[in-house]
Parts: C-alpha cells; structure tokens; sequence
C-alpha cells in the first residue's frame, strides 16, 4: 500500500510537470504581451520593451521556463506580471475565498443530499423515488448561468432579499459574509445535489438489502440507526471521491459563479491572470488545483481499494 | 477448449447476441417516457434552430434604436434587448450554433477519446503510462483555463469551440475506453485473435471496439449535455460565439449588466431555453443508459 | 460691452505679446470670455490678471471661479467618504500605470504641476504657481508653488521636478508618458533653473505644452527625487491633500487628510475606496447605502439611478469617443466614396440616444469634440442619407455592395455600436463580418502588423479623453502616426496638424481645425459617431467631489451634508 501511494505520488508529480508544460506552451500562443497588458494598448513601444526586460519576458521561452520551474522546486512561486506582488500571497488569498464558498455550499448540499438519497432509498421505484432522481438530475445538468440568474431575478431583484454581490467590505463579520455568499452558493449546491443524492440512494439500497441489514433488524436495530451507521460510509467518502475526479470541472463552474456574483476568488484570479497574460500567476493557479486534483484521484482510489478489495493496484501488479 | 475452432464459432456467437441485445435495447428505449420526452424537447429546438426564422414574427437581428430596452407586450411576447431586437424572436432561433457545435465537439471528443483509450487499455505498460500522464493532465487543467487559452489563441470562432470542446472530453472519455477494453482484451476472443496473428490495429478498431461501443455510447450521450453546458459557459465568459447572431449564452452575458436596470426579460428567457435543452439532452442521455443497462 | 480702455492699457503694460494678444481677441470679440479664461490658463496668465481684464471689458465674472462645485446644505466637517472605484488592474507604478482603476489611486496623494479641471474645462495651477511660454513656445518655464510638502516632511524643490519629469521622458524607461512625449521632450530638455523653477525645452513649438505637464498626462505626479517607482505602491508618496494609511491588492485602499496640506487641509477626515472588477456591485453597493460615490460609471446598466433624486450625477463634457478607421490604403475602402458611404449610413442622434442614453453627443469624424474650444462650429454636422450613401457606392463603381470584417474589441458599449453599425452598413449594402475579441487579443502588441486593431479592414477603437486634440490628430491620422488604423497617408492634413499643434493663439488654432474637419470629412479615413459624457454618481448628500473624465477624483473639498 505504501509502495503504491508513493509511486502514485511520483506519477502525480510527472503529472505536475507536463501539466506545467502544456499550460507554458499554451500560454505562448496567446497574443499579446505580459509589458503590454500592464503598459496599455497606447504606450510607447520603447517603454514595452523596456518594461519586458525588467519582468524577464524578453528572455527566450526556454530561459524563462527553466527560471520560473527553478524557483518552483525551491518553493518560490514567483511574481506576478501584472501586480508586480508575491503570487503566494495573492493566491492564498484567492484560495481562501473560494473555499467560503465552497464550504458553504457543501454544509449546504451534503445533509440534503443525503437525506434526498436515503428518502428516495426507502421509496425504491415509487413515485418519490422517481421524483427526487428526476429533481436531483435535473439540477446536477443545469448550468450556474441558468440557475445563479433566476436566483438573482428572483431573490436579488424581484423581492429583494438576497445581495446579488458575494463581496462584502473589508472587515466584514461572518454573519454578513454568509448571508453574501448564500447566493452563489446554491448554483453550486445544485450542480453536487444530484451525484450525493444518486450516491447515498445507491449505498442505501445496498445497505438495505446487505446482511448487516437482516442481522440488525433481527437483533431489533432501529432501521434510522442502521442507515446512519452504515450509508453514512457506503455514501459519503465515494461521494467526496467523486467530487474531487471532477475539481477541473467544478472550478469552471466556480469561475462562472464568482463571475456571476463578482466574487473575489479563485477562479476569478485565474482568469484574470489567463486574460493578461499573467504567467506566474496562471501556472501558479493551475499548479495549485492540479495537484489538489492528484491528491482527490489518489484518495478516490484508496477509498474504492478498501471498499472493494478486488481492485488491484496498477502499481503493485 | 481446442484453439483451432473456437474464433469462428465465438465471432459468429458475438454477433448475433450483439444484434439481439441492440434490438431490445432500441425496444427498450422507444417505450421510455423520458426518452420521448427528451426527444420531443431536443426536437422542438433542432426544429425552432432551422425553422425559426420562418415561424418567429420579428427578425432576429433587426435593430430598432427607438424601441430599446420593451417590456414584454403583446407585438414583443418576450420584451425587445439593448438594439431593440425582438427577444421572442432571439430566444428562438438562438439555439442554431449550440445545436451544430455540440454534437461536433462531442463527436471529436469521442472519436479521439476512443482511440486514445484503445490504445492505452490495450498496449498497457510504457505506452499507457506515458499516455496516462499526459491524459491526467489535461483532465487537471480546469475547463475555463483550456477554453480561455484555446479560444484566445485560435480565435473566436464556432470551429475553435468545437476543438477547444473535443479537447476537453477526449480525456474523460480515454478514461472509461481504457477502463473497458482492459476488461476486454483479456477475453478469448481477442487472444484469439491474436494467436491467428491480426495486427494489433486490427484487432483494437475490429475485434475490441464493436465490443466497448455501449459504454462509449453513453459517454457520447452524457458528454452532449455537457458540451451544450460547457458552451453556455463558455460564451457567458466571453469565449464563445461572435454576435450578433442570437445566442443564450452570449446573450446573457450582454444583458446581465442590464438587471440592476429593471432589464429581466432580456436574461430570463435565455435563460430557461437553456434549461429545456439541457434538460431535454441530460433525459435522453439517461434513458439510453438505463437501457443499455436492462437489455 | 462697457470697456474701461484706461485700466485695460493699464493691465497690458504689464502684460507680454501673447497674453497682450488675448485680450485683443477678447475685446475684439473674436473669442468669448470662457475661452479667454480657458486659453489664457493654458499661457499661464493669473487668475488675478484674468479677472482684472474680464472687470476692465464690464465682466464682473470671477475667472477664479475654479475648482469643485460646492453644493448646498450645511459642512459637517470630518467623517468617512465611501468610494467605489475600478480595482487598478497591474500594480500603482507611477510610471507604468495606465487603467482608470490605477489612475484613480495615483491621482489620491500624487500631484501634478497643473490641473486640468474637467467640470470647469479649464487648466489650473497645482504644484506650479505660473507658467510661461517663450516666444514662439519652443520653452515653457514653470514656477514652483513655495512651501509645498511631501508626506514626508520634504520639501517640494525644482529637483523633485526634474527628477520626476526626466524618468517619465526617459525612452530607456518604462513609462507610459513617453507616447505623449515622444517628439515634444526629451530628459535633456528639462532643466532646473533654480531651487523653484524649471524650464521645459521643447523638440518643436508646442502651444498647449502645459497640458502635457498636467493631470491631462495622468503618469506625470511629480514624487521626491531618487524615487523608485516600482516600490512606490508601498508608500504613496506625493504632496496631495491625503495621504495613504493602507492599500490591498484588489480589495481597497484608505487614506487619511492631510493637515500640512498647501491648499488647506481637507474637509473630509479620510477616504476609503472598495475595489470593484464590474459596475454592477457598484451600482448595487450605491443602492444599499455601503458607498457614498462611484467614481465613474457607463450608462449601460445604470439606468436606475440617473432621474432619481436620491442621487447626484456629475455629468463631464469629454473628448471620450469611438473610432471607426478604415484601410485606406486596402480596397474597397481606398476609395472616399466608399468611406463616406459608410460614413453617411449611420443614424447618429438615434445611436447617441440608444447606446448612451443622451448622455453625449454627436461626432462629426473628426476628432474635434465640442469639448475643445478650437473646435470650428461652423463645420456642418454630418448626417444620415442613405440615398446619398448609395450615390456614392454606385460611383465608386459598387453598386452590387461590398462585404469585408470589422474587428473590435470588448469593452462598455462597443460590442453593441458595433452591431449597429453592421446593421446600419446593410442598409446600402456594405456587408460587415463582425469579430469582437478581447482587448489583450484585439490590441496585440500594438505594432503595425502584430495587432488586429491597427492591421483590421475596418477596426472600432476607444480613445479615452484629453484636455487637448493633439494626440487625437497625430497618432491615429498622420502618417508617421502609431496608431494610424486607417493607414491614412496625407500631406496636406500632417501640414495642417503640424501647424496646428505648433500654434499658440486660438483664432489660428480655430481657423486650423476649421480645415482639418473639413479635409477629414472629405476624406473619411475614419468616423467618430459620437463623444461620449464622463459621468459618476453620488448619494444626495455629498458635495464637492471634483471627478475627472479619465476616472480620477479629487476629494480636497468634498464632504457630506
């Protein structure tokens, strides 16, 4: 097991690597330069040049790479192009918002979730059964545009009720940060519904009608016991799993949502820093959410070898 | 089991019981509710996308500078937008670019998932790693991060969406190919095969790929809805499709700035379209797995 | 006009040729009082002079009626201003800076040597208390403001200008404002005359040279001498009316009065701007009471809060505009005919009234805005006339129509101008492809042939504005011009510019500009459908904010009633 999480975490790094190049190489088509974007489209192109030697753009693609991958390995994630600031700190900060939201969203959507999958459990194949999938699905496919919209129509404008902005001033209390970020957070919670719903339906079905559940309503184990017991780790740890294989998708999603609501994070951040070129702090961003990727995939698949211990380890064969 | 019969009496087995399995799986899926509902709703906008502009009342494009910023009346069913173009009329006929891009991108995506994920589930060793590394890759780099460089880089444009799109999914769908055909090539049937020396290419596309064409199926399905998720998204951003021609996304995206004015018609509309399409592909796409599931 | 000659030949005797020659105009009425105080700042006669001559001519107008609009209601004296601004999209280096957001910053402790006041449409002294050009106005000599401080307790010496001014003019730098200096000054050219005074050698003549030193070349904040620029975000450090107490990165930044401050010491006790990356929060954080200003606004999405008396909207008349160019030196547009045609398709006032809600008005393709006082009224409006637009199509030998691709970028309402300019081109046959890209991939590296926006057949560009004309004729129209779009290669216009810019005296400008709007409008190498109004918005209460239409504000005596 060992031998495999660390040949896991080698090929994560690998991973890392070529994940940096694509993004390095990409970013070379882009038009445009980082001087350029931070000078203006007016400004003289002496200033441009003058202004690309200070940052190191001027340099050759390769050069600028082996400097930037060279201060990575040492732990320096460099300098932004466009703030001329540590990317460290900026990102954290970025991070930190997004994980609000993002925490919001799952206190918000994983007990509902569940309940959603354990209701519908208990109604297999009648028509709330039917009802909670079709709802759950529906929600899972349908776009944050759609949905943070008719929330911004309905509770933003119409009654009233909700800030349609998720920043709140500096220095805001936790209560008012909340109540800022129910908002955005719903689209989210929407799009994870479905998955932790279908989730926890499956492994209460399969709880229902395993042994254990025959051995305790023999011995008289009050069934809400036995569901709490036994779905809570049937559904939940592959719920997060799966979660985590799609963190490329969901933070698209999460872009969209702080675009939505003007939200200051992380997503945001990245395509700020993809739109003007701000290549520090693009293979920062990337880096950041790849390797919290690698680590989710690895988890998933410990999770999924000690549920099901027929799965051999590519690895260890 | 003697080696010298059992390809022609295996392949002759296969397919026959293929063809059963795809007659009660067509069965299955015509008495599907949610199939002929969600095929009644992709059909509405296949049809509303190539039809429209002869059903709708107004041009979709016509401009009328005095006449901006209309509440929904009775001669403008869903308001007029910021040019004082008809929304009804918009709303409509904005699904023909999505309509065309989605499946393409899906297609390209499948094509080049497909083969990437026979090539990797049935070399295995170096070529998979290699492969795999690369693939996993692209799986970590965020959607936004892809369409944004592709888009930037190649240009605003239907057929940059299209491969920015096909890029997108042909990882995930490598992914559940490779997963099928490792199952697969340790079948009799492919050992076979190979002791009767085909080409591992003939063996990949002939032999294996009619076999894991269910699961790449659903993947096609599911990736669809996606893909019209994925262009909303995109266009919403500013990556998308160029104007004027209608369209939800860039559409939405145009006039969102225009709700704190009082402005929702020019949103909300757009808005629910999407929903029925997305809704409409997602149930076709569910009503295809479970019947594969039961046939 | 009841003229008092002898105190009038009082005030000349003490008065050079050029100011002398002002006054003529004005007696003669050749020029209105306005544009005497406006032109005459610009030479850099007094406020005093200026008075004493308006009295002398039975004006008994202040010319000194400067800065803020001081609104009604009591002063409370003290408390907080709440600012919503544009985050600033790169760090606050006074030499690099160019977006509103970082403008906006700079302009809160920075100063410059003049003021370009944009709701009196004049320029005013800041850190320089006098100018004066040489004959001819090859030299500009500025006079410092005496025992003005930096933040630091330094005081302000002609050092400090010199030091300032030869970084900004530095082609070895990367400055912003060498695209405004280039041909006018370079760092040998900037000389310190003694402790308080420094003189400006100019490249050419250069009539309105002290706009170039003012806010109007929003880089040019004078900071002490030895100076790094690039850690300048952590100090802030200049001679306004506030001083910086913190600044984060895409949240906000607070400052604090100034008690030392040389004009006085502000009303307000401190200020704190929100960073903002849309407009919508802006407008949203107004309505909810969590600011009391926004800085600058588009209408766009706005439209709740112009007619709503909960809300002031500072309205500035700007040389703000879109521009249209077409390759004049690629077909179908080599020919006039057709750049007219396009020219004469669009139905200005209803655009004006659609894509700004009214608040602008009407461009006649030149870049001549009502703004600038050499502006030749007499020039007449270029209107829709669809019959002609055909006329001219059919003669250029186009009569089946043409098609080609115009290229823009998105940014406020340019997306939508446009779709209606496509629109607008169909009627007489001119097919538009659109292509709207973002501003990194449009603006490219901004050099002929690395850029959509200057290679495009036709391309739709923003020019923010300025306090004077000569950008907007030299870089996108001459023929050695950078950002010359239309590929527009004329002799006679670069002559009549060359002319123009050299010009001191305002009847000449006028008579200048009088040729050059006609010449563009036979010509039509490019079309400016409209200007467009600076605007920002204020809860009801607050007073004396003084906006600047490249999104600056100056808050020395704003306050809340």
């Amino acid at each position: 097991m060992l031998v495999f999480i660390l040949k896991r975490l080698g090929l994560g790094l690998i991973t890392l690597w070529i994940l940096s190049l694509i993004v390095f190489s990409a970013a070379q088509l882009l038009p445009g330069d980082p001087a350029r974007a931070i000078l203006g489209p007016l400004a003289a192109p002496s200033a441009v040049t003058a202004l690309a030697h200070q940052l190191g753009t001027d340099k050759s693609v390769l050069s600028q790479y082996g400097t930037w991958i060279g201060h990575v390995v040492t732990g320096n994630l460099g300098t932004s192009h466009q703030y001329q600031a540590a990317v460290g700190p900026l990102l954290t900060t970025a991070l930190g918002n997004s994980l609000k939201l993002a925490a919001l969203a799952f206190v918000l959507v994983v007990p509902l979730g569940i309940l959603g999958g354990v209701i519908a459990a208990l109604n297999v194949g009648k028509p709330l059964d039917r009802v909670i999938s079709v709802v759950g699905l529906t929600a899972t496919v349908i776009p944050e545009v759609v949905s943070g919209i008719v929330l911004i129509l309905i509770f933003g404008i119409a009654l009233n009720v909700l800030p349609i902005s998720a920043d709140t001033p500096p220095g805001a209390g936790i209560g008012t940060q909340i109540y800022h970020l129910i908002m955005p957070a719903i689209p989210l919670t929407l799009i994870l519904f479905g998955y932790i719903e279908q989730m926890a339906r499956a492994g209460t079905v399969e709880a229902l009608a395993s042994d254990y559940a025959r051995t305790a309503t023999l011995k008289g184990l009050p069934r809400g016991v036995m569901i709490r017991r036994h779905v809570l780790r049937n559904s939940l740890l592959p719920t997060i799993t799966v979660i985590a294989s799609q963190i490329g998708y969901l933070i698209g999603g999460l872009v969209l949502v702080e675009v939505l609501f003007h939200y200051n994070g992380f997503g945001q951040l990245i395509y700020r820093a993809a739109t003007s070129k701000d290549f520090p702090m693009l293979e920062a961003g990337v880096l950041v959410i790849g390797a919290a990727y690698m680590v989710a995939t690895l988890i998933a698949d410990i999770i999924y070898s000690l549920l099901n211990p027929r799965i051999r380890y590519r690895g260890v064969e | 089991m003697s080696i010298g019969s059992v390809p022609i009496e295996s392949a002759a087995a296969v397919n026959s019981a293929q063809a059963e399995l795809r007659s009660e799986f067509r069965r299955n899926l015509v008495h599907s509710k949610t199939f002929r509902v969600g095929a009644g709703i992709l059909g509405f906008w296949i049809l509303a996308a190539i039809f429209g502009n002869l059903l709708v009342p107004h041009d979709p494009l016509a401009q009328n500078l005095v006449a901006i910023n209309q509440a929904p009346s009775g001669s403008h069913w869903f308001g007029t937008d910021q040019l004082g173009r008809d929304m009804f009329a918009r709303v409509i006929t904005g699904a023909r670019d999505i309509l065309i891009v989605a499946p393409l991108a899906t297609l390209i995506g499948t094509v080049l998932g497909t083969a990437l994920g026979l090539v990797m589930g049935y070399f295995r060793g170096a070529v998979d790693e290699v492969i795999g590394r690369v693939v996993e890759a692209f799986l970590a780099l965020p959607l936004v991060v892809t369409g944004i460089l592709g888009v930037t880089a190649l240009g605003q444009s239907n057929t940059t969406l299209i491969i920015v799109i096909g890029i997108v999914f042909a990882p995930l769908i490598a992914r559940t190919v490779r997963a099928a055909v490792l199952l697969e090539r340790e079948l009799d049937y492919v050992s076979a095969a190979r002791l009767r020396g085909e080409t591992s290419r003939y063996i990949m596309f002939v032999e294996i790929l009619p076999n894991v064409l269910a699961p790449i199926m659903v993947e096609f399905t599911v990736r669809l809805g996606y893909a019209v998720f994925t262009i909303i998204t995109l266009s919403f951003l500013g990556f998308g499709i160029q104007p004027p021609s209608a369209n939800w996304g860039l559409e939405i995206s145009t006039n969102y700035g225009q709700v704190t004015a009082g402005y929702w018609w020019e949103v909300l509309f757009d808005a629910l379209a999407i929903a029925t399409l997305v809704v409409g592909v997602n149930m076709i796409a569910n009503s295809i797995e479970s019947a594969l599931d039961s046939s | 006009m009841a003229r008092d000659a002898r105190r009038l030949d009082a005030i000349r005797d003490r008065r050079d040729e050029l100011e002398n020659h002002y006054i003529d105009e004005l007696v003669a009425g050749r020029i209105s009082r306005r544009d005497f105080v406006r032109k005459g700042a610009v030479i850099g006669m007094s406020t005093t002079v200026m008075g004493a001559v308006l009295s002398a001519c039975g004006n008994a107008n202040n010319a000194s009626s400067s800065s803020s609009a001081a609104g009604g209601g009591t002063a409370t004296k003290g408390g907080t201003l709440r600012l919503a601004t544009q985050a600033p999209a790169a760090a606050i280096n006074p030499l690099t800076i160019s977006d509103a957001g970082g403008l906006c910053m700079l302009a809160q402790t920075g100063e410059f040597l003049a003021f370009d006041n944009n709701m009196a449409l004049q320029l005013e002294p800041m850190l320089a208390s006098s100018w004066k050009p040489s004959k001819g106005g090859a030299v500009w000599t500025f006079k410092l403001r005496s025992g003005v401080k930096f933040h630091n307790g330094s005081l302000l010496t002609a050092d400090d200008v010199v030091y300032t001014m030869q970084q900004l003019a530095d082609p070895k730098n990367a400055s912003n404002a060498l695209s405004t200096f280039a041909g006018v000054l370079k760092p040998s050219g900037i000389v310190k005359v003694d402790s308080s005074t420094v003189a400006f050698h100019l490249e050419a003549p250069n009539g309105n040279f002290p706009y170039l030193v003012s806010s109007d070349n929003y880089n040019a904040i004078i900071v002490p001498r030895g100076t790094d620029f690039a850690k300048w975000q952590s100090t802030f450090m200049g001679t306004g009316p506030f001083k910086l107490k913190s600044y984060t990165q895409n949240v906000g930044a607070n400052f604090v009065a100034n008690p030392d401050y040389w004009g006085g010491k502000p009303k307000l006790d401190s200020t704190a701007f929100t960073f903002y990356t849309s407009q919508q929060p802006q407008i949203l954080a107004l309505q909810g009471g969590q600011v009391d200003v926004i800085v600058q606004f588009v209408v766009q999405g706005a439209q709740s809060l112009i007619n709503n008396s909960s809300y002031n909207i500072i309205k500035l008349k700007s040389a703000n505009h879109r521009e249209l160019s077409m390759r004049n030196d690629q077909a179908p547009f080599t020919d006039p005919r057709v750049r007219q045609a396009v020219a004469l398709s669009l139905d200005r006032p209803n655009m004006v009234k659609a894509l700004l809600s009214s608040d602008g008005v009407l461009g006649n393709d030149s870049p001549f805005s009502p703004k600038f006082p050499s502006e030749d009224t007499s020039v007449p409006q270029r209107a829709q006339d669809l019959a002609k637009a055909k006329q001219l199509l059919a003669a250029a030998g186009h009569s089946s129509g043409v098609s080609t691709t115009l290229v823009t970028e998105e940014y406020q309402e340019i997306p939508a101008l446009a779709q209606v300019i496509q629109q607008a081109a169909a009627q007489i046959g001119v097919t538009i492809k659109l292509k709207v890209e973002t501003q990194t991939a449009y603006y490219g590296k901004s050099t002929y042939g690395n850029s959509d926006w200057l290679d495009g057949a036709m391309s739709l560009v923003d020019y923010g504005d300025r306090g004077v004309p000569n950008v907007f004729l030299e870089a996108p129209l001459t023929s050695g011009g950078p950002w010359n779009a239309a590929h527009f290669r004329n002799k006679a216009y670069d002559a009549l510019v060359k002319q123009y810019v050299a010009s001191v005296d305002l009847q000449t400008q006028k008579a200048l500009a009088g040729k050059i709007e006609t010449l563009l409008l036979a010509q039509t190498p490019i079309v400016i459908p409209y200007f467009i109004d600076g605007l920002t918005a204020t809860t009801s209460s607050v007073h004396g904010v003084n906006p600047t239409s490249i999104s600056a504000i100056y808050l020395k005596d704003a306050y809340k009633a």
